[in-house]
C-alpha cells in the first residue's frame, strides 16, 4: 500500500497580510533587541566589561610583578585581593592582565574557523557534485581524529610563541564541525525559491552565495561564531593544561596550569590563586553564550515588528 | 513554417528515491510558437511541475530532447545558453518564498538588470525597475520599491516575481502555479496582468495548474494539455477541451469540480470513476495507465496497450484506444 | 411560525427564519483579538450567526476574513496570543440544555467537546497522529471522554469508516502515512463523529485536496448527511463548496459577517456587493462559453488598520459618502436573507459595468 503520488501537493490561498506602512525591519535593531531578551542584555553587560578588562588592564596593571618569596599563597588581604601565587604575584593583577590573551586568541581563532567554514562549507553545499564530495572527504577524516589528540599533537610541532599561532592552531581542529552545519544550512536553503529565481536570472554562483544565501544565514553564522569562540577558549585552556604551550604570559589558561603544577592545591590559603582563573574563564563563557540568546531573538524575523 | 520557441520531444524523466526508480514524466512532446499560451493542467503527481523545470532548464530530461530555438539544450554552447536563460523565466507558486526576505523589492529587481548590465548605473536601475513595476500594475512605482517582501500582500508579491522575470526581457514566461496561493478575487486581476502582458509585449506563456477555472480564463485563446501520471493525455484549444473533453479523465475532471451555482452543481452529473486510488508510482498498471480507474476500459485492449497521443481531428489530440476508434469511426460514417 | 431562538432573538437584525427548527448554535456580536507586536489586531469583528439543528450553513472568506478564528473560537481552540473580547456563544446540548460556551471551565469544556461538537481540521493539517494507528485514535478519543467499552468503539468505528467510504478493517490497522491525503480527511471526519456529537465544524475541509479527492469528500460529506442527519458549518475560501453542500451561506470580510442566507438566494440574488465580487471571480466549468471575470479591485484592509464605516467601502462600486462613515447593519433584504451594505437594493450581480467602472 505505498502511496508515492501524493495528493495533497497544492495548497489553498495563504492568509493576505494587507501592504500598509508597516515599519521596514531595521538594518540593525541591535541595540533595541539586545536589551529586549534580559538574559542576553546581562550577557553583553558582561562581556562588555571583559573586553574593558582586555583593553585596558594589561595598561592599568603594568610593570612586572615583583617576586616576594614572604608572600606565596597567601590568602586575600587589602594589598592582594585575590591573594597571591607561587611567586607572591598578585592574583588580582594576573587575572586582570590574562583577560586580553584569552579574548584575542579566542576571538582569533572563532574568526579563522567560521571564515573558512562558511566560505567552503557554503560553497561546498552550493556547488555540489565532485567538490563538495571532495570537501566532505577531508572535513570528515579530520573530525574523526580526536580533537583533543590533534591539538596536542600540532602544538607540539609548532613553536607557539605568538597568540597568532596558537589562534591558528585552535582553528585548523575546528572549522571541520562549524563547515559540516553550514554546509547543512547552505544545502536546505539552496532549495528555497528565491534561491531557485536567483539561478533562473542567471545571476551566478559567487553572487548567488553571497547575496541571496549568506545573507539568510547571518544569525547561524554570527551565532556559530561566537560558539565557536567558547570553543576556542576551552581549547587554549586544554593546550596550557597539558602544558603544550610555551609557559609565559598572563593567560588565565596558564594559571591554572601553573597552580596545578606548583603545587596550589596543597596550601588551603591559596584557594582563590586556584579559583580566580576557573571562574574567570567561566564568567567569560557564561557571558558568551547568553548573548546567543539575544542574537537568536534578534534574527528571527518574526518577533521583528513590522 | 516559422521556428517554434521551445519544443520538448519525446521527453521522459526519472527520479531515483528511496524506494526506487520512479518515472515522473514519461515521453512527452509538445511545441510553443513566440505569442502562444499552452496550460499544463494536471493534479498533483501528473508530472507537470517537472515539464515546467525541464522547460526551464533546471532540470535536465532523461531521455528525450527539449529545444530552445531549434537547439537543443543539452550540450549547448555557454553563450547560447545564456540566451535561452534569459529568455526562458519562471515564476514560482509560493509568493511567501519566492523573495528573499533580506532584500528589498528594488534591490531584488536591480540585482538581475545590473547583473547582466540591462542598466548602467544604480539610478539607470531603479528607473527601469520601477517600469517593471509599472508593467505588472503595481502603481505607483516608489511605493513598492523601499519595502521589503513580508510588508506586502500575496497577490502583490507574486507581481513582483512577474515583475523580476520581466527584467530579462523574456520570451517565455513559465508560471508554475502562480496563482494557486492568492485569493480567488485577486487571482483575476494578476491574469489580466498577465494575459496584458502576452499582449502587449508578446510574451509566450505556459502555465501550469491544477485549476480548471484557470485554465479557461487564461488559456482561452491558446491550447491546454492534460497530465495524469507523466503522460500527456488530451491535448488541444482550451475551448474544445475544456467544453467538451474527450478523454475519460479530463471528462472525470470536468465533471468533478464543483460550480459557484447551486442548482447546476447539484444536478452535474459525475462520471463515476472505477477506482479513486492514485497510481502507486513504482509499479504502474499495464497498458493505459488510467485504465483501473476508467469506466470505459476495454480488457484485451487497456490494460495491455498503451494508447498513444494520436491526432483525433479538428487539431486534437487524445491517449485513448476508445475515443481514437470512436472518431475514427464518425470520420469514416461521415 | 415563530423562529425558536436559544432564548430572545439577538439583539442584531439576525433574519427570522421560517422553519421552527431551534438553533444549535448560537453566536451573538463575537469580537476576537489577537496580540500582535503592533497591537492587538482584532479578527472577528462583530459576528453574529446562527446554525439551526440538522442545517449545513457554510462560512466562506478569503484570507483575513476572520472565518477560521470564528470556528476556532467557538470550540475554543484559540491560541494563547487570541482572546475573545466580547460576545456570547451558546450551544443547544443534546439534552437541551443551553449553554454558555465561553463560560465552559476546563472540565465542562472537555465534555462538551467531541461529543456535543466537533471538529474537522483542514487536510493539509497533519490531525493524526503519526505514530498511532487509526483504531488507537477512535479508541483514545472514545476512552478520553469515559467510553471504555473497546470492543463498542471499535465496532461503531468500522461502521463509520464505511459510511466514509474506507475499507474499514484495512483502515483501522493503518498508520496514518500509510493513507493519502483524501484517506485521512475521510478518517477525521469519520473520528468526528465518533461520540455522536449534534455538530461538525469542517475548517476547508477540501482546500490542499486534488479535484478528483475533493469531488470525493464532498460526496462523502453529503451521502453522510442522509445517512446520520447531523449539523454541520465549514468554513473555506471556495464559494462552489458552499454551492455544493450549504443550506445557508455566510460571507465574511474583515471579520464581520456582510451576508447570510439560504444558498440560493445568495448566489442568485447576492445583496451585498463583496458577495457580488466573489460571484464574479468563479467562472463556470462547463460549457464551451467563455465567461468574463471582473476582479474586486483593491486588496483585503489591513486588520490593524480597518478603515472607518463599511470595511469593504474602498472597493466597493457602490460605495457611497455614508458607508465611510456609518458601519452597516445587518439589512434584511429577504426572508431569512440579510446583507450588511447601506446599498443593498441596488446591488445586482449582473451589473458588470459598475464593476468595470471600479476596477
Amino acid at each position: 500500500m505505498v502511496q508515492t503520488a501524493v495528493d495533497v501537493e497544492h495548497v489553498g490561498p495563504l492568509p493576505e497580510t494587507s501592504p500598509v506602512d508597516r515599519p521596514a525591519p531595521r538594518r540593525w535593531p541591535m541595540v533595541r533587541f539586545l536589551l529586549h531578551n534580559k538574559v542576553g542584555a546581562v550577557g553583553f553587560v558582561i562581556l562588555f566589561c571583559f573586553v574593558l578588562l582586555a583593553i585596558f588592564g594589561p595598561i592599568v596593571t603594568s610593570g612586572e610583578q615583583r617576586t616576594d618569596v614572604t608572600q606565596i599563597y597567601s590568602s586575600p588581604s587589602r594589598d592582594h585581593p585575590l591573594g597571591t601565587d607561587y611567586a607572591g604575584h598578585d592574583v588580582l593583577t594576573m587575572v586582570v592582565r590574562g583577560a586580553r590573551s584569552v579574548m584575542v586568541v579566542g576571538a582569533l581563532a572563532a574568526l579563522i574557523s567560521t571564515v573558512i567554514a562558511v566560505t567552503v562549507g557554503a560553497l561546498a553545499g552550493l556547488v555540489g557534485g565532485w567538490f563538495d564530495s571532495f570537501v566532505l572527504t577531508i572535513t570528515d577524516v579530520v573530525l574523526t581524529v580526536p580533537y583533543i589528540i590533534l591539538l596536542g599533537v600540532l602544538a607540539a610541532y609548532v613553536r607557539l610563541d605568538t597568540p597568532y599561532l596558537l589562534a591558528l592552531i585552535i582553528a585548523s581542529v575546528a572549522w571541520p564541525t562549524l563547515l559540516r552545519a553550514v554546509r547543512a544550512q547552505v544545502l536546505s536553503l539552496k532549495e528555497r525559491e528565491y534561491v531557485e529565481a536567483a539561478r533562473v536570472l542567471d545571476l551566478g554562483t559567487a553572487n548567488i552565495l553571497f547575496r541571496e544565501v549568506l545573507p539568510n544565514m547571518m544569525s547561524y553564522i554570527v551565532i556559530n561564531f561566537v560558539i565557536a569562540m567558547t570553543n576556542a577558549i576551552y581549547g587554549q585552556l586544554i593546550l596550557y593544561f597539558l602544558g603544550l604551550v610555551p609557559l609565559s604570559g598572563d593567560n588565565w589558561g596558564l594559571m591554572i596550569n601553573l597552580a596545578y603544577t606548583r603545587g596550589a592545591l596543597f596550601f588551603k590559603d591559596s584557594l582563590w590563586y586556584i579559583l580566580s582563573p576557573i571562574i574567570a574563564i567561566s564568567l567569560l563563557q557564561l557571558s558568551l553564550v547568553m548573548i546567543t540568546r539575544s542574537l537568536e531573538d534578534v534574527f528571527n524575523p518574526r518577533l521583528r515588528s513590522g | 513554417m516559422s521556428e517554434a520557441l521551445m519544443t520538448l520531444d519525446g521527453v521522459r524523466r526519472e527520479f531515483n528515491t528511496r524506494r526506487g526508480r520512479i518515472c515522473a514524466v514519461d515521453d512527452l512532446s509538445f511545441r510553443l510558437d513566440p505569442g502562444d499560451i499552452l496550460c499544463l493542467v494536471g493534479e498533483s503527481g501528473s508530472g507537470k511541475t517537472t515539464v515546467a523545470r525541464m522547460a526551464a532548464g533546471l532540470l535536465a530530461p532523461t531521455s528525450g530532447v527539449v529545444r530552445f530555438e531549434g537547439r537543443d539544450l543539452k550540450g549547448m554552447p555557454k553563450d547560447e545558453f545564456k540566451t535561452y536563460r534569459r529568455a526562458v523565466q519562471l515564476v514560482h507558486q509560493d509568493p511567501y518564498a519566492s523573495l528573499n526576505p533580506v532584500h528589498t523589492i528594488g534591490d531584488t529587481l536591480r540585482a538581475p538588470l545590473e547583473h547582466h548590465r540591462l542598466a548602467r548605473g544604480r539610478r539607470a536601475a531603479t528607473a527601469r525597475a520601477a517600469e517593471l513595476l509599472d508593467q505588472v500594475d503595481m502603481t505607483p512605482p516608489e511605493n513598492f520599491l523601499g519595502k521589503y517582501p513580508h510588508q506586502l500582500s500575496g497577490g502583490q508579491r507574486q507581481r513582483v516575481s512577474i515583475a523580476r522575470a520581466l527584467a530579462l526581457n523574456p520570451r517565455l514566461i513559465i508560471a508554475d502555479e502562480a496563482v494557486s496561493m492568492v485569493d480567488v478575487s485577486i487571482r483575476v486581476s494578476l491574469l489580466n496582468t498577465m494575459l496584458k502582458l502576452r499582449n502587449e509585449l508578446g510574451v509566450t506563456f505556459l502555465f501550469i495548474t491544477h485549476d480548471l477555472a484557470v485554465v479557461k480564463y487564461f488559456g482561452w485563446e491558446g491550447k491546454v494539455g492534460v497530465m495524469y501520471v507523466g503522460k500527456l493525455v488530451e491535448y488541444g484549444r482550451t475551448p474544445q477541451v475544456i467544453g467538451a473533453p474527450l478523454h475519460p479523465y479530463t471528462r472525470a475532471l470536468s465533471a468533478a469540480i464543483p460550480e459557484a451555482d447551486p442548482d447546476v452543481t447539484r444536478a452535474k452529473q459525475k462520471l463515476q470513476l472505477r477506482s479513486i486510488e492514485i497510481p502507486n508510482l513504482l509499479q504502474l498498471p499495464s497498458g493505459c495507465v488510467f485504465h483501473p480507474r476508467c469506466p470505459y476500459a476495454e480488457p484485451g485492449l487497456c490494460d495491455v496497450v498503451a494508447p498513444a497521443l494520436e491526432d483525433v481531428g479538428e487539431g486534437r489530440d487524445v491517449a485513448c484506444h476508445v475515443v481514437a476508434r470512436d472518431r475514427r469511426g464518425k470520420v469514416a460514417a461521415a | 411560525m415563530p423562529h425558536v431562538g436559544l432564548d430572545q432573538p439577538p439583539a442584531r437584525a439576525a433574519p427570522g427564519a421560517d422553519g421552527g427548527e431551534p438553533a444549535i448554535l448560537s453566536v451573538e456580536d463575537l469580537w476576537v483579538e489577537y496580540q500582535t507586536p503592533a497591537g492587538w489586531m482584532q479578527a472577528v469583528r462583530g459576528a453574529s450567526l446562527e446554525v439551526r439543528a440538522g442545517e449545513a450553513v457554510a462560512l466562506i472568506g478569503e484570507s483575513g476574513s476572520g472565518k477560521s478564528t470564528m470556528g476556532f473560537a467557538l470550540l475554543r481552540l484559540l491560541v494563547r496570543t487570541a482572546r475573545v473580547s466580547r460576545g456570547r456563544v451558546r450551544f443547544r446540548t443534546g439534552e437541551g440544555r443551553v449553554v454558555d460556551l465561553l463560560g465552559l471551565n476546563a472540565g465542562q469544556l472537555r465534555r462538551f467537546r467531541w461529543q456535543e461538537c466537533a471538529m474537522v481540521f483542514q487536510a493539509a493539517q497533519n490531525s493524526l497522529n503519526p505514530v498511532q494507528r487509526v483504531g488507537d485514535h477512535f479508541k483514545e478519543t472514545a476512552r478520553a471522554h469515559g467510553r471504555k467499552d473497546d470492543r463498542k468503539t471499535r465496532e461503531r468505528a468500522l461502521e463509520l469508516l464505511r459510511l466514509v467510504q474506507l475499507d474499514p478493517d484495512r483502515v483501522y490497522s493503518s498508520f496514518p502515512h500509510e493513507l493519502s491525503g483524501g484517506m485521512r480527511q475521510r478518517v477525521s471526519i469519520a473520528l468526528s463523529l465518533l461520540l455522536e456529537p449534534q455538530m461538525i465544524i469542517l475548517d476547508e475541509p477540501t482546500t490542499a485536496l486534488d479535484i478528483l479527492t475533493q469531488r470525493m469528500i464532498i460526496d462523502v460529506i453529503r451521502a453522510l448527511r442522509q445517512r446520520i442527519s447531523f449539523t454541520m458549518l465549514f468554513i473555506s475560501h471556495d464559494l462552489s463548496l458552499a454551492a455544493e453542500l450549504a443550506d445557508r451561506v455566510a460571507t465574511m470580510y474583515a471579520g464581520q459577517i456582510v451576508e447570510i442566507g439560504p444558498v440560493r438566494d445568495v448566489f442568485y440574488h447576492p445583496k451585498h456587493p463583496y458577495t457580488v465580487g466573489l460571484l464574479n471571480a468563479v467562472p463556470p466549468i462547463v460549457g464551451d462559453q467563455f465567461t468574463p471575470l471582473t476582479a474586486i479591485p483593491g486588496a483585503p484592509p489591513n486588520l490593524l488598520a480597518i478603515p472607518p464605516g463599511c470595511p469593504f467601502h474602498p472597493r466597493c462600486p457602490y460605495a457611497t459618502e455614508i458607508c465611510t462613515r456609518e458601519m452597516p447593519p445587518l439589512f434584511q433584504v429577504g426572508p431569512d436573507h440579510g446583507a450588511a451594505c447601506h446599498h443593498h437594493d441596488k446591488v445586482d450581480r449582473n451589473d458588470q459595468p459598475a464593476w468595470e467602472r471600479a476596477s
